[in-house]
Formats: structure tokens, sequence, C-alpha cells
């Protein structure tokens, strides 16, 4: 009888996933805050 | 917001409810070295949409779902991340089921692919894989190392590093698979360009 693997993702990567996802959103609302800065600095120039 | 990504998913996650419904679905799915020798060979179709239990079931449906909301985020296109997905999740696991021969069923070795694909996919922010890449795979070995420090080698330790392998198999896949799929890309979108001009 062989051995039967259970191929689920498990907690540690649905966690690392979801961290991924935060990070990724923070980045991107960093990048739209820092462009918008920059528009708004060259329409004042 | 890319709705066929959405569908993708959400179409992946009722099919795997479905399965998971059907009796014995189990026992008639999973990829056994055994069956596929007596000829069960629809077995390498049917493995990844076969789920043991209902945590087994929720934590993929989870694991997919949030790879499918990266992928959104990060603008991957449909067609990389749906073949990925499909095929990482028929084939990533075969090279380390070959050799290890064990029972197999579950669809994290296409979820891994996913994210192998994810982590190659965060170039477009400036975030290099070099660091993603790394941590998914120490993610996908921990509960090895946790079961080898409490238990020693014991056959759950053995048991959770041919699943490590099996995660770190598909994620593999997944990169490959996708740097191939960049490299084809200008091939494939002329190709496509030639058969748009031809129809009209």
């Amino acid at each position: 009888m062989d051995t039967t693997i259970l191929i689920d993702v498990g907690i540690g990567t649905i966690g690392l996933g979801a961290l991924l996802y935060i990070g990724l959103k923070k980045v991107k609302s960093r990048l739209k805050r820092y462009v918008l800065r920059q528009a708004a600095e060259e329409k004042r120039d | 917001m890319n709705l066929k990504i959405i569908f993708f998913v959400a179409l992946f996650a009722i099919t795997y409810i479905i399965v998971f419904s059907l009796p014995d679905s189990t026992a008639n799915l999973s990829l056994s070295p055994e069956k596929v020798n007596i000829g069960e060979w629809w077995r390498f179709l049917s493995y990844p949409f076969a789920h043991l239990n209902i945590v087994h079931l929720v934590e993929n449906i989870a694991g997919f779902a949030i790879a499918g909301l990266l992928a959104i985020e990060l603008k991957s296109l449909f067609r990389d991340f749906s073949s990925t997905y499909i095929i990482s999740g028929f084939f990533a696991i075969l090279p380390v089921w070959a050799f290890l021969h064990f029972t197999a069923l579950g669809a994290s070795s296409a979820i891994f692919g996913a994210y192998g694909l994810i982590s190659l996919e965060t170039k477009k922010y400036n975030i290099s894989p070099l660091y993603i890449i790394p941590v998914f795979i120490f993610v996908a070995f921990a509960e090895a190392f946790v079961s080898y420090f409490s238990n020693g080698m014991s056959q759950a330790t053995v048991l959770k590093t041919e699943q490590a392998l099996s995660h770190i198999s598909g994620f593999i896949f997944g990169i490959l698979f996708f740097s191939l799929m960049i490299k084809l890309r200008p091939f494939l979108d002329r190709k496509r360009l030639h058969v748009l001009r031809s129809g009209g």
C-alpha cells in the first residue's frame, strides 16, 4: 500500500499570499500618491 | 478589474466543490500508482479535482482565491494565469510522483504554479522575485521542519517532506512555464495578428 499525499496549500502559504496581497496594495497606493504628488509639483512649477 | 480571472477562479472552486460532493470521489479520482498500473489512466486528469476532506478543500480554495486576487492586482494576463494554473495542475507533480510513488490528490501543485507566476510578476512593481521565491520555498518546507524538530525522522516527517517537494515542484514548474510564456509572447502575438489580418 503506497502513502497518500494530500496536496493542500497549507495555512502558511495562505498567510504568505495574504501578506503579499496587503504589501502589494500598500506599494501600489504609495506609488499612486507619489505620482499624484509629482504631478501636483509639476503643475505648481 | 480582470473579470475573466474572477470567473476562472469561481468556476474551478465550484468544480472542486461539486467533485468533492460526489460519492467516493477520493477513491475513484486520486492518482494512485497501483490504480494507474491497472490501466486507470484518467486519474492523470482527475486527481487535481479530488479533495480528501473539507479542510483540504477549503484551504485549496482559499489559496487559489488569494492567488487570483494577487494576479488581478499585478495585472497578469488571463491567458498567462489560466494556462500556468492548468498546466501546473496536471504536470507539475509528475516528476516527484514518478520517483516517490505516492497517491496524490488535490489542486495545490496548480496553486503553487500560480504563485510561481505571481513571484515573477512582482517585477512589475520593482519587487525582486529573489525576495519572494525563497520565502515561498521556506514556507512550503515549514511543516516538514516543524515535524522533524518535534518528531525526528518519523513517518509524519517523511509525508510532510514529500508534500513539500510536491509543492516546490508546482512552484518551480509555474516559474519555468511562465518564463517560457514570456519568451514565446512575441511569437504568439505575431501569430494572432497574422490570423486577425488574414481573417479581415
